[in-house]
Formats: C-alpha cells, structure tokens, sequence
C-alpha cells in the first residue's frame, strides 16, 4: 500500500455505503452526535460519517485482499484521520490460498486510521488472529491497545498482551512487537507456557 | 593413601573394589519420576519467538517444568516448539544451572532435549561442568567433568575429560565414568576408546571419637 493510502478507504467507504443505502452524512462540517466517541478536538465536527460500513480493496486480479466492517466511521477534519468503532478486519497475505484458510481477523472496539499512513491505531478488546505458516494452529494476540502496520504487517503495544498458537501461551505486562505475516513475536520480558 | 594406577585392568579392579564398599550406599534403587501433567514455564528477558518456524531466544531465562524441574541459563535457545514443547530441544549458554530428579548440573553450555514430555538427554560442558546427586536414603554424590551426558533412558551420567567423582568420602578420576542414577552404580565407560588411567583414593572409615579425659584443674584439684 502507498504512503496516504488511507484515502482508498474513505473514498470505498462512501462509495460502501450509498450501495448499501446506509445512512450518510453528506460532507461538511456535522455535529458529532452518534456512537462514535473521537477525541474530544475532533468531536466539533467531522468531514463525514456513516454506519454499517463495509470495505473491501482488491488486488490488480481482483483478488481480496482486506475486508474491512464497521458499526461506524467518521473522517475527522483537522488531519483527515477516520474513526471507526466496532471495527473487524480481514486480511489475506499474500500467496495465501483463496479459500480464506489463511486469513487474519482484526477486532477492536475502535480505531483511528490516520489519513497519511499505514498504521492502525486500535483500542478496546483488541484481537487480532489467524491461521500460521505450514500450521493447523491458530495464533491469537489479545491487548488493550495496539498499533497495526497495514503496509508491513506488523503490530505492537506497550501494554499487556497475551499470544495463544502453537501450543503456547506468552503473556507480557510490558507489550510485545510483532509480524503475523513472518510470524515473529519479540517480547522485552515474557512468560511462556507449553501445554503439555 | 592415594595411589595412581596406569594399567587399566587393575584400575578396573580397583574400581570395582570401590564399588563393592559402595554398593550398601548406593543401593537404594530410585525410579526418576516423570512429569507428564504440568507445562512447561518459560519466564526471560528479550524474548523472540517465531511462531512459523517454532523457534524461541530468551535471555536470563528460567524453565520449570512443576515443582522438580528448572533451567536457568543467561541464554536459551529453543527449536521444534511449532506445537508445543515435545521433542523441543534447548541450546543454553551462560550460568547454566539445571535440576531434575533430585540431580543438580551446572555448566557453562548445555543442549536439552524433551522427549515424551520429559527431559530425554542432557549434554553440559564447561570448565568444569559439575553435577550433585542425591540419593533416596542415601549420601550425596558430586562430580565434576569437561562434559557430561544425562539420558533418561538409561538413566546414565556419562562424565568425560578430566572427571571427578566423589561420594563423600571416596574419590574416583579418570578420563571417562558412568554413574547411574537410578542404582548408584559407578563403572568405566566400556564403550570409550579413552581408557586412560584410574585414580582411586579410598578413605577409611573414621574411628569412633572418644573425647580426652580433662586434665582436673590444679586449682580446682583436691
């Protein structure tokens, strides 16, 4: 994804949901009545916002690549950043097979997706989960916070963070930094379990 | 008196000497008992674990698994952990310290491997590596070699380069020993090519003490 590619997502969004014929606010300058709660400078007023909102950006062959599903999104007007809530994403990599066997899911009770970036910011029961390499087994990393690279695939938190897979539990009260695409997990202090 | 002994076969005699004295001490049979319930605990610093490839580095780490088993080493190095810890094996380096069924090994390096939800083998080195064990009932024995083998199939200790054997009051060196851990047995390494030579020293056994009569104070004496 190119850099400022967050505007693909405001332009599918809207284009989501006239199709959807679900309820939009036209643009200009709204009060920020609804459920969703931004930041308290970027309440006055949003570029635009809707409900029920579904996402999907494809490749060049029209394969899927992200399916993105909100219970809301506003572009706030100060940076052009879009706040959702009730976020759920669906990510296949690359060469993944087409059946979605391999396909990561994201959920969060909100996110902020800056204008000019690939970083994800999430918040709320944060879950992020999919099947790994050459596995049946399915890894799962569950936070509070998170920030998720879109471009990169890469995620992390400074706050406690557990990961299930493998038949390991690791858990850290001081984050993690991670790549769901390599796999790679990299924790400053950790516990690990094994199950037997 | 300590006596050096080059010809092998009389070191071997000799050493089976020793082991008769021994064999009282040493035979309380004890059965290792295996941990299959409880998972295994990892806790470290800088912790990178590949989930794709079941690959995991730590540093100052410590492993349990229940109660009887720890591993700490100032850098751990874990494989075949794709799904779970079975057949995993560990590449330590650093402080090693490592115990399990009642045996106590601390080295500079290690390799461990699990097998069937256990530890399977052990290999530490250092300079040197040095194990204790205690025995059900029985006196503690400690050693020392450049590099000791555990496997929990036999339940052999294999001790090799300049090793060190001492159960508390008599001394074994040689190039190679094997000492089992399940009977207490102390033997040469029949499979070795390194049949250097035996040194054994044999303490005898201390005579009851009889304190010496004080000598009656001359002014106190009547």
């Amino acid at each position: 994804m190119r850099s400022g590619g967050w505007k693909w997502i405001a332009g599918l969004s809207i284009v989501a949901l006239l199709a959807a014929g679900a309820y939009v606010a036209g643009s200009g300058p709204r009060g920020g009545a609804g459920p969703a709660d931004p930041n308290e400078a970027d309440s006055a007023a949003y570029d635009f916002e809707a409900n029920a909102v579904v996402v999907r950006q494809t490749d060049a062959e029209g394969r899927l690549l992200y399916r993105i599903q909100a219970a809301h999104v506003a572009q706030l007007p100060r940076e052009g950043a879009i706040a959702a809530n009730d976020l759920s994403m669906h990510y296949d990599p690359p060469e993944a097979p087409a059946d979605g066997s391999q396909r990561w899911t994201l959920t969060a009770q909100s996110a902020r997706l800056p204008e000019n970036g690939d970083i994800v910011e999430l918040q709320g029961a944060v879950r992020v989960s999919g099947r790994l390499q050459d596995s049946s087994s399915v890894a799962t990393f569950s936070t509070e916070r998170m920030d998720y690279n879109l471009k990169t695939q890469d995620i992390s938190t400074a706050v406690p963070v557990e990961v299930h897979g493998g038949g390991v539990r690791l858990s850290s009260d001081a984050g993690l930094h991670a790549n769901i695409k390599e796999g790679t997990v990299e924790l400053e202090s950790a516990h690990a379990q094994y199950a037997p | 008196m300590p006596s050096t002994l080059p010809d092998c076969r009389r070191g071997t005699l000799l050493l089976t000497g020793l082991l008769l004295c021994l064999q009282p001490v040493l035979a309380a049979k004890v059965e290792p008992r295996i941990d299959k319930e409880t998972p295994l605990e990892i806790d470290g610093t800088n912790v990178q674990h590949n989930l794709n490839t079941g690959t995991l580095r730590a540093r100052d780490v410590t492993i349990t698994q229940g109660p009887g088993t720890t591993i700490r080493a100032a850098v751990a190095n874990g494989r075949g952990l794709k799904n779970g810890y079975d057949n995993s094996s560990w590449e330590l380096s650093g402080a090693i310290h490592i115990e399990f069924d009642n045996l106590v090994l601390d080295a500079d390096t290690a390799t461990v491997v699990f097998n069937d939800q256990r530890i399977a083998t052990v290999r530490v080195q250092g300079k040197p590596a040095r194990f204790t064990h205690q025995q059900k009932e029985a006196r503690r024995n400690e050693g020392r070699a450049s590099t000791i083998d555990y496997e929990a199939r036999t339940g052999n200790l294999r001790l090799a380069g300049s090793t060190w054997l001492f159960d508390g009051r008599n001394e074994v060196q040689s190039n190679t020993l094997l000492y089992n851990l399940n009977d207490g047995v102390i033997s040469n390494d029949r499979k070795s090519d390194d049949s250097g030579p035996v040194k054994i020293i044999i303490r005898p056994g201390k005579p009851p003490t009889v304190p010496t009569p004080r000598t009656p104070d001359r002014s106190t004496a009547q």
